[in-house]
């Protein structure tokens, strides 16, 4: 790209009545789209990590002086830079544990989403474009397409995509703070990862960004953290259990996609495959075409799946007033009680052994990287938990002070509608430690044939209701000699938690209606 | 005539080489085989189909294990320990047995003494909905094993005169061997000989001991019996630890004198524990 007059790179030329006039070149665009891009590197490839944003920033702001020098003066650019370097660290880059979860520590997280430096960058280059006389129109325009894309697209993408995701990310880690304290020294450890430097997860994470995977890239960049994100991906689907609890609206051969009436019922399939307890169906219907919303009867309205049982039924949803002719939605909905999941936890008890000789029995016992995990069939809601210290290593010697760490996860597409009961049942020979103060499951420990017992049933509905993650808390073991000093060369064993609970299943199909007459 | 000339000829042939009159090496060999090489020990062998590949929940397998001393000393003490198997789906009519006697290879045993040994397994169930679980399980076996190493070195007491000393033979400085009949070998003597006060010198052996087998050494190594002819030797250290160090010098005093052929020998004492490990697959009788 050359501009009118020739010049590639900005230049001044001297008028006839020796003053100096600023020339725009193509190549001043490409340096300042170039510094765009570099100026997303501290939000986007760095986050939040305290010391690395700030070098990071550093040396951008190094680049921004360079390029601002020459129209703005040294000192003026560097005050400006300065000012806006510290405003990105004072407040973008704040260590999320010195926010508070009051409605002012949403602000400064609201704050931390705030994309300074390409702000900066598109700020600085308007204002170089208007102190150039006779500025190409094509620079002009590229300025004004880059206020469009960064005040109105880049900068709200961020922030609705990621200001709930920071707010969860910090109510996490209060939480996991809290229970950190609650625990001890070892669950410490599972809120800062000590174990990988910066730069590595960073080499790792490029190829991610490459690939377009953001999340995939933040991920890797910022690994598990803090206590809640471990305990969120404490289960894995067992590819084994092939039964499983399965309801679903599909379309069957009976859907019509165009009806020819006003009032006409429309009829919708349902598979349900109930293995683990006999289930209990409640399902409502409506129809809905852009705001309109028609109420809808289904029916049958009720159903009852008996234990064991796979069934496909039709159900009819009639609209309740008259659908206008045109594109509506059929929206069904299932709330299914009675629902029963469970997961199993192995561990190896190992008593006294070498690091070597645990490192064997890992990789023979659990070899691969989901093992260690509560494993559960691919159901709606998983109960996951861990055993271990931490939490995440399944091998636990004498010396280990296990801890168990549990949670409910809603992996299905529907919504959970409420907890009716949970039980963990420990392998005989961990104990919860007798000090209620550090278990938050403790209150509701039993003893069934010579195993620990958790039993929970007075869950509230509206704490449960709707939730994707509902933590169960961090609870602190005793294991007994059997376990810590086993007699044989180790002991395999597992853990076993069950869940019932109520669903809500939902699914939209799209229909035509075209009146006759 | 001639006939019977023949038929007497065959019959003598037919008794001496049935009595190994002629062509007797074989046997002369055998006589004289030295079974205190290779550094086998004792081996474990899971009895082809015991268990089966696969079973059904809810039942019952054995597991028959074959022990095997291809090693050249007996074992008299020794235990048998399965574990490995997940206590919630799986049980075991017992977990440990002890070794009964295993003569090592001899005449009257050239491969080595074997018996077969039975656990039996139930399973109770398997995870609920999974169309087959995976048991994986170990064998420990422990036993007190022993080295003896015999060899005949040649001495030279008399270093101030080398060239009249060595008339009867040419002192080897190290001697090297590939093993005992035993997991652990000693690999290697190297001789030291330096003098000492009056018409003494001190002869010092150093001897390095590997473990050759593919167990492991559960704690030390008794280090005993280290002798050249009938004497004996002060060994140092009395017992190691083969992860931190693999020698020890044995030393002894000796008059001056000319250079010798003496037989050397050497004992080891310690538990190694040779491990084997299976999987049976238990499937689902529901899920598929």
């Amino acid at each position: 790209m050359v501009d009118p007059e020739g010049k590639f790179w900005r230049g001044q030329e001297r008028t006839s009545v020796g003053q100096v006039k600023r020339v725009w070149g193509a190549g001043q665009t490409v340096l300042y789209f170039f510094l765009l891009i570099l100026s997303f590197l501290p939000l986007l490839v760095v986050g939040w990590d305290f010391s690395a944003h700030a070098v990071v920033s550093a040396i951008l702001a190094l680049v921004f002086i360079f390029v601002m020098m020459k129209n703005f003066g040294f000192w003026k650019a560097t005050l400006l830079v300065g000012i806006v370097y510290v405003i990105d660290i004072g407040f973008i880059a704040l260590p999320i544990e010195l926010i508070s979860s009051t409605e002012i520590g949403k602000i400064f997280i609201a704050v931390k989403l705030f994309a300074i430096w390409p702000i900066f960058a598109t700020i600085i280059y308007l204002i170089d474009i208007s102190k150039t006389e006779n500025a190409p129109r094509w620079a002009k325009a590229i300025g004004m397409a880059l206020i469009v894309v960064v005040f109105a697209i880049v900068i709200p993408a961020m922030g609705v995509d990621s200001y709930t995701t920071a707010v969860k990310e910090h109510e996490n880690y209060q939480i996991a703070k809290q229970k950190a304290e609650e625990v001890g020294e070892s669950a410490k450890e599972l809120l800062v990862n000590k174990t990988v430097p910066y730069w590595k997860r960073f080499v790792s994470a490029v190829p991610f960004l490459f690939k377009g995977d953001m999340e995939g890239y933040r991920n890797t960049l910022n690994p598990p953290q803090n206590l809640t994100q471990v305990i969120e991906r404490a289960g894995a689907i067992d590819p084994t259990i092939k039964e499983y609890t399965k309801v679903d609206f599909v379309q069957g051969e009976e859907f019509t996609r165009e009806i020819y009436s006003k009032r006409y019922p429309v009829p919708v399939q349902m598979e349900i495959e109930s293995p683990r307890s006999t289930i209990d169906m409640e399902i409502n219907c409506s129809f809905k075409a852009g705001t309109k919303v028609v109420p809808g009867s289904a029916s049958p309205s009720q159903l009852t799946v008996l234990k064991g049982d796979e069934e496909e039924k039709v159900i009819t949803c009639f609209p309740n007033e008259d659908l206008t002719k045109g594109g509506w939605t059929v929206q069904m909905e299932a709330v299914v009680s009675n629902l029963e999941t469970f997961s199993t936890l192995r561990r190896l008890f190992v008593g006294e052994k070498t690091t070597e000789e645990k490192e064997e029995l890992k990789k023979a016992y659990f070899p691969r990287s989901e093992d260690y995990k509560a494993q559960h069939p691919n159901e709606f809601v998983r109960i996951g938990f861990l055993i271990g210290e931490p939490p995440t290593n399944p091998i636990i010697d004498d010396n280990d002070n296990p801890l168990l760490t549990a949670t409910i996860e809603n992996i299905g597409k529907g919504e959970i509608e409420n907890i009716e009961l949970i039980k963990i049942t420990l392998p005989n020979g961990l104990l919860a430690v007798n000090d209620a103060t550090r278990c938050s499951l403790l209150d509701y420990e039993d003893q069934e044939d010579e195993s620990t017992v958790f039993t929970k049933t007075d869950f509230n509905v509206g704490e449960v209701k709707g939730k994707k993650n509902i933590p169960l808390g961090i609870c602190a073991l005793d294991v007994e000699p059997r376990l810590k000093y086993p007699e044989e060369p180790f002991i395999h064993t597992t853990a076993e938690a069950n869940i019932r609970y109520s669903y809500k299943i939902k699914k939209t199909f799209s229909i035509s209606v075209n009146p006759l007459g | 005539m001639t006939m019977k000339k023949i038929l007497i000829l065959f019959l003598l042939v037919l008794f001496l080489t049935s009595c190994n009159i002629i062509g007797g090496k074989k046997d002369n060999g055998l006589i004289a085989t030295n079974f205190k090489t290779g550094t086998d020990g004792l081996e474990v062998e899971i009895v082809e189909g015991v268990p089966p590949d696969e079973i059904y929940e809810g039942n019952s397998f054995g597991i028959g294990l074959k022990i095997h001393n291809k090693g050249a000393y007996d074992v008299n003490n020794g235990q048998i320990r399965i574990a490995g198997f997940n206590e919630e789906y799986t049980t075991l009519d017992r977990w440990q047995s002890e070794l009964g006697l295993l003569e090592g290879k001899s005449i009257t045993a050239p491969d080595g003494d074997y018996y077969i040994e039975e656990f039996q397994g139930d399973n109770k169930n398997i995870p609920e909905g999974a169309s087959e679980y995976i048991e994986k399980f170990f064998i420990y076996v422990d036993y007190d094993y022993e080295t003896e190493a015999n060899t005949d070195i040649c001495i030279n007491p008399n270093f101030y005169d080398i060239k009249s000393s060595l008339e009867s033979c040419e002192p080897t400085k190290t001697v090297s061997f590939s093993g005992q009949g035993a997991p652990v070998a000693i690999t290697k003597v190297e001789q030291v000989v330096s003098p000492e006060s009056g018409n003494q010198v001190k002869l010092q052996f150093k001897l390095t001991i590997k473990n050759k087998g593919s167990g492991k050494v559960l704690g030390p190594i008794i280090v005993d019996e280290v002798k050249i002819a009938n004497r004996r030797l002060q060994c140092s250290p009395r017992e190691i630890d083969l992860e931190k160090d693999d020698t020890v010098v044995c030393s002894g005093t000796q008059s001056l004198q000319g250079a010798y052929i003496t037989p050397f020998s050497a004992k080891l004492y310690y538990t190694y524990q040779t491990k084997t490990s299976n999987k049976l697959t238990i499937k689902s009788l529901k899920v598929s």
